[in-house]
């Protein structure tokens, strides 16, 4: 056992050694432990570098607030924390951990020779002195900076673990599992309301774990937690999570909660099955919330504070009395508020030796005289620190009256314990908007107004006593049990002994900053801002505190400014001469701990990372080699290669068979609605252009939508099945956006109309088969309908049987060939396809994908939309003005196309491009010119929308929207691309078979 | 449309291809509902009870309330929506009677019957594994209640048919991710 | 994430089961083709876009199917009132009397 622990007390488990290493070194430590206790008794207490000017840094805290004790923790492959707080990582057997921020290693650091010239580095350096020259940014500054900066190091692997999330409900959420959290879970939970105490600590207790000595109701107050925790456990509606955040407060008490489950078990690299999940992120909806979030200790800002061996005094306690730690054997207390003597005296107790300690105040109560005088403590009233020494770990420090410069006297001690009063953490509170109001009697913030049904108290809510805390807490936790719906529960009330000391701390002694003295003075351990950088930013012009923040950075550390921002805000104040409650306050921001990527992803990873949506014939495809592409959330067949082929080879053989036999092509992921009503043609004719009321059953027509402001929205093909049923088709990716524009026209714009709709998108598959010689394929498995060329025309639709299941067969083309669109419920669309293959053997039947069904239109002129058309086409732009039904009053979007705008003749139009060239293929996207000039800027008269290779015509071919391009048949263009510029014509957008002779057959 | 098909075709389930044994256990148990009839019932609050008489039981009129009797659910869904499912032999007879219907009382009666994939979920850790995905809070959730809504990235129909046994409606398409998520999450609620 | 009190559902429910849908009480001109420019300009693109107490659309897209109006103070984010589309604009008095 080393020297530094205790022979007895604390939480830790003295029969269950572990063994870890800290940067290679191996250590012995106890089950209990935390990473930062464990090398504390070792005696280690420099493990880091700071981040900006690479200082020796130890460990400032015992807890959650901790800014300069960060390491990596390596729990094996891709299983790297970096920046992990020593405070609050649990030691577990085996732990790696590695410090950071320095190289080659700890003691000796390359970097922290920027420390040598750290006068140049001061505040706002970054800002001001890699401004220029501009090209140097790129090149020079942001390659060196890019290899110094970050806190730490991600891992390359990918993650791992597993995280899980859940959507939790309760009628009251009570953050922290200190005192007054307890007492208000033993309250709220009386009368069966259902509650959720959540702590961050690996056991619940907060301040009572410190606190040993205190007697809650004549009962120790171990005893006490101990006899409490087996009470709440006892009752099925309380859920206690511990190493569980609260780590962000949203609208209407939606809390976001992270719990870790693994991090302080140990490596999980050998566990086979891989299911032990590392976190869960708890999304809670609370009808009510007690904040119990106690409260942080504040640093001293004096020059020299930031040496291994300075830390917070509550630590020293928090370290002894949990842990069974002995920060040091010489440990000195600096401070102004009473809670400090508590760690003093405790320390004593254990028979350590407190070398001094430093009260700033020149007056302080008799007791605390009396009783260090029984200890034999020495009180300097009225003194401060000016300087500290010790390179690697403080080893002295030279105090002196406050406000001067002389009768300086040198103590030697081990640890420095600072205490500079105590802040409450309202972090929560604030992210839920509540607002604040300044104490001067302990000099900061606590809740003032609240917006959500939230309640805060103890230590949160300024009141520090561990009497105030179960008392009050035990009122809210009743409270809050109540407003959520319970019965009123009996109230109850704590007598407490032995509790912590709390004192009042004036205004100006917060963030006290001294000139007098030697060496930086920390303000913000993590990123490395002094008092100095804050006054400096006032004087370089900048007033306002979230300018400040901004400036030195401070209070913007991945600790979000725990221990900072108060003496920041202090040390402004001074700056700005003007009272601190006039300075303002930075914004709270979720999360409160830093939050893993892993958690907030939760599910969305690996397959479940989105849906992949599959078509009823999907499993052939991917049997028989289909190439697919995402449309959307569908996965759909782009082409299907035969062995050796690559696309272009695939879909020239595609397109070749469809055009001189069969091909067929799955459109299911098309968009269906069926509109049944009265009035569902009258509903038709106001939702699309074209006009409806005279289609007759059993035919089809092609129907377009416009938005109000006269662009195309949408079209598809529209089927009447009877006189009040329709089959409307939408685009695959419109589906939704249809169907959702539909129902709002119905439901608030014409609710007198008797007209329903239903999205019937998956009741059907669709099978679309196009060639000269579907008709003959089809026709002998069909039941019930008559396939002459003259009873079932082109534009028709007919139901009966196919194969015997029940068909809606469309007579509808998207190539320009003889088309029918089979549709059958879904479930029978992989067999229908099936047979269709088996029996189109004789015919040659050919499977097409996206990529040949595009080729096949753009050879025909047919746009698509969201590809000819951006959202600022007009039907007139697209060619399209035969669509709009000329007699209707109104449609929407009507009245926008006769606004002048939509009128001019020079609108991009709709036109097709023949290269001079043949084989050229010209790039999508692409810009035409109207003359082949490098004159910048060059005039763009349009551009490419749609471009490929037609097999059928020899020839490469595209569709392009042109500045009047119908005007303008026959001109010769430019295409810009990176070759060059390529000469086309502009020529008609149908390429093949203009008079449509192919399809009426 | 009838859904009695002699057929020789084997309808498919997207589910037909996943591991269904995956997620199983005594604590969560879930399994793909058989084929049935489904419609989607459109039609005005005055005239439900006209739309009651021809599905052969009660259609309840306040959103989120659903009745059931033998094989047959009929689940309000909005102020005038319905989804009517029924044992798939049904089929036929209902859509005569609310084709006789249709005469004096316009409605909208649309076949949906393959639209959704139905499963079951049920278990002791069945509402632990759906509330991974949806917001609502189903431990209140009262049974006998039904609702559309959201679980994780897909829309879904849920009815709560004992305090451990839940039936949800998927669209076709979004079944096998509504599988795999229930099983990873099934999976998660025992760790 | 907000809850939404559907006046449809009668419930409160999550956000992710809506949509939000534009500004309320813009009702389409009966005959659009009668109004000049300027009269469909404002319809059409005008919208009040004021910080504060505002009226909304919204849709409970993947919940209940209906379109429904909101009152809402897009500052704050809370809703105020929610009520059917079609029903009247809710008086100030209605607003000051749901807020308190």
């Amino acid at each position: 056992m080393s020297e530094f622990r205790t022979a007895k007390g604390g939480r830790i488990c003295r029969k269950t050694p572990l063994n870890f290493s800290f940067d290679g070194q191996s250590y012995a430590g106890l089950q209990g432990d935390s990473l930062a206790s464990a090398l504390l008794a070792n005696g280690v207490h420099f493990v880091a570098r700071s981040y900006k000017y690479h200082r020796p840094r130890g460990i400032m805290s015992a807890g959650t607030e901790e800014a300069s004790a960060l390491v990596g923790i390596d729990r094996g492959k891709g299983r790297f924390d970096t920046s992990t707080r020593a405070t609050t990582q649990e030691l577990f057997d085996g732990l790696k951990a590695q410090s950071q921020h320095c190289w080659p290693s700890l003691k000796f650091d390359v970097g922290a020779l920027t420390a040598l010239g750290s006068p140049v580095m001061s505040t706002g350096f970054y800002y001001k002195t890699f401004m220029w020259p501009k090209a140097f940014w790129e090149w020079v500054y942001e390659p060196i900076l890019r290899n110094l900066a970050g806190l730490g190091r991600a891992p390359k692997e990918m993650d791992p673990d597993n995280y899980s999330s859940i959507h939790a409900h309760c009628d009251v959420l009570i953050i922290g599992a200190g005192p007054a959290g307890l007492a208000a879970a033993l309250a709220a939970s009386q009368s069966g309301s259902k509650v959720i105490l959540v702590d961050e600590n690996n056991e619940i207790g907060g301040d009572l774990l410190n606190c040993p000595i205190a007697q809650i109701d004549g009962t120790n107050s171990w005893d006490w937690l101990a006899e409490t925790e087996k009470q709440l456990a006892s009752l099925p509606n309380v859920t206690i999570l511990t190493r569980t955040t609260a780590f962000g407060y949203y609208d209407q008490n939606f809390i976001g909660v992270v719990q870790k489950l693994s991090d302080h078990l140990g490596s999980l690299e050998n566990k086979p099955d891989n299911k032990t999940l590392r976190e869960r992120l708890w999304k809670v909806r609370a009808k009510r919330v007690v904040l119990a979030t106690g409260s942080i200790e504040r640093p001293l800002v004096f020059a020299g504070n930031d040496r291994p061996g300075i830390m917070l005094a509550t630590a020293a306690k928090t370290f002894l009395n949990r842990y069974g730690v002995k920060v040091g054997n010489r440990p000195l207390v600096i401070t102004n508020h009473d809670s400090a003597y508590e760690s003093a005296f405790d320390l004593a107790e254990a028979g350590v030796e407190v070398a001094a300690i430093i009260d700033r105040r020149a007056k302080i109560s008799s007791k605390l005289v009396e009783q260090a005088g029984k200890m034999g403590i020495e009180i300097l009233l009225g003194h401060t620190i000016v300087q500290t020494s010790g390179k690697h770990r403080v080893c002295s420090v030279r105090a002196a009256p406050v406000g001067e410069n002389a009768s300086i006297r040198k103590i030697k001690c081990d640890a420095v314990l600072m205490c500079g009063g105590w802040t409450p953490s309202v972090h929560l509170f604030s992210q839920s908007r509540g607002t604040l109001t300044w104490r001067d009697d302990i000099g900061a913030y606590v809740p003032n107004n609240y917006t959500q049904d939230a309640t805060s108290v103890g230590a949160c809510n300024g009141d520090f006593l561990m009497s105030q805390s179960l008392n009050k807490g035990a009122v809210a936790g009743l409270e809050a049990a109540v407003s959520a719906g319970a019965k009123a529960p009996k109230s109850t009330s704590y007598k407490v002994v032995n509790e912590a000391l709390t004192s009042d701390i004036p205004v100006e002694e917060i963030g006290i900053f001294s000139t007098i003295g030697e060496g930086k003075a920390f303000v913000d351990f993590q990123h490395d801002v002094t008092a100095k950088d804050i006054g400096q930013a006032v004087r370089e012009g900048f007033h306002s505190i979230e300018h400040i923040k901004r400036f030195t950075t401070t209070g913007m550390a991945t600790d979000q400014g725990k221990t900072s921002n108060l003496n920041g805000l202090a040390i402004a104040s001074a700056a700005l001469e003007r009272p601190i409650t006039e300075v303002g306050l930075t914004t709270f921001r979720p999360p409160y701990t830093p939050t893993s990527f892993g958690v907030l992803a939760g599910y969305s990873r690996g397959d479940l990372f989105d849906v992949t949506r599959k078509s009823p014939t999907e499993k052939w495809a991917e049997q028989n080699g289909a190439v697919f592409e995402p449309v959307g959330l569908w996965r759909r067949a782009r082409y299907f290669p035969k062995t050796g082929e690559n696309m272009h080879e695939a879909v020239a053989r595609e397109c070749k068979a469809t055009r001189t036999s069969i091909g067929i092509s799955d459109a299911s992921t098309l968009g269906k609605i069926e509109v049944v009503g009265p009035d569902a043609a009258e509903f038709l004719n106001r939702i699309y252009t074209n006009p409806w009321s005279k289609l007759g059953v059993g035919r089809c027509r092609y129907g377009l939508m416009l938005g109000e402001d006269g662009y195309i929205f949408d079209d598809g093909v529209v089927g009447r099945l009877s006189e009040d049923r329709f089959h409307v088709t939408t685009t695959t990716s419109g589906a939704p956006r249809v169907f959702a524009r539909m129902e709002d026209y119905r439901q608030t714009e014409w609710p007198e109309l008797k007209v329903w709709l239903t999205s019937i998108t998956e009741q059907w598959a669709v099978i679309a088969l196009n060639g000269p010689n579907v008709r003959k394929l089809i026709e002998p498995f069909v039941e019930g309908i008559d396939f002459s060329k003259d009873t079932f025309p082109h534009m028709a639709i007919r139901e009966g049987m196919i194969f015997g299941v029940p068909t809606r067969l469309f007579r509808v083309s998207f190539t320009g060939e003889l088309g029918f669109e089979v549709n059958v419920p879904s479930a029978y669309g992989l067999g229908v396809w099936q047979r269709l293959m088996e029996a189109g053997k004789k015919f040659d039947i050919v499977p097409y994908g996206t990529e040949s069904l595009h080729m096949l239109r753009a050879e025909k002129g047919y746009i698509i939309v969201g590809q000819e058309t951006d959202g600022t086409q007009t039907p007139d732009d697209m060619g399209m003005n035969w669509a709009i039904g000329k007699k209707k009053q109104d449609f929407i979007g009507k009245r926008s196309l006769v606004r002048s705008d939509m009128l001019a003749p020079n609108r991009k139009q709709l036109v097709g491009l023949m290269t001079n060239d043949a084989n050229i293929v010209l790039d999508e996207g692409a810009q035409i010119m109207g003359e082949k000039s490098n004159v910048i800027p060059a005039k763009m008269i349009g551009h490419i929308t749609s471009s490929y290779w037609s097999e059928t015509l020899q020839h490469s071919i595209a569709l392009a929207i042109i500045d009047g391009g119908r005007a303008r048949m026959g001109e010769e263009i430019y295409i810009s691309m990176p070759g060059g510029f390529y000469p086309a014509r502009i020529v008609d957008p149908v390429f093949y078979d203009p008079e449509g002779e192919r399809l009426n057959v | 449309m009838s859904e009695q098909i002699e057929t020789t075709l084997n309808p498919f389930n997207p589910l037909d291809d996943m591991n269904l044994d995956a997620a199983q256990g005594p604590d969560l148990i879930m399994r793909p509902i058989e084929n049935c009839a489904r419609f989607n019932l459109r039609i005005s609050i005055e005239q439900l009870k006209k739309a009651a008489a021809a599905f052969g039981m009660d259609i309840p009129d306040s959103v989120g309330s659903m009745s059931s009797r033998a094989e047959k659910y009929a689940l309000c869904l909005g102020p005038d929506e319905w989804l009517l499912l029924a044992p798939q032999k049904s089929a036929d007879e209902i859509i005569t009677r609310f084709a006789k219907l249709a005469k004096n009382n316009s409605h909208s009666l649309v076949d949906v019957s393959h639209r959704t994939i139905g499963i079951e979920i049920s278990g002791s850790l069945a509402q632990l594994a759906l509330s991974a995905g949806c917001p609502l809070d189903l431990e209140n959730m009262q049974i006998g209640r039904c609702t559309r809504t959201i679980l994780d990235k897909a829309e879904i129909i849920l009815m709560k048919l004992e305090q451990q046994r839940y039936r949800l409606e998927v669209i076709r398409s979004f079944a096998p991710y509504v599988w795999s998520f229930l099983e990873k999450s099934g999976q998660d609620a025992r760790a | 994430m907000l809850l939404i009190d559907c006046p449809y559902c009668k419930e409160m429910r999550p956000e992710v089961e809506f949509s939000h849908a534009g500004e309320a009480h813009i009702d389409r001109p009966a005959d659009p083709s009668s109004l000049s420019d300027e009269e469909w300009e404002s319809f059409l693109f005008l919208r009040s876009n004021r910080a504060g107490i505002c009226f909304e659309r919204w849709y409970h897209i993947h919940g209940c199917g209906r379109y429904f109006n909101a009152v809402r103070n897009n500052v704050s984010e809370k809703f105020i009132l929610t009520y059917p589309a079609g029903q009247k604009r809710p008086s100030d008095a209605q607003i000051k009397g749901a807020l308190s």
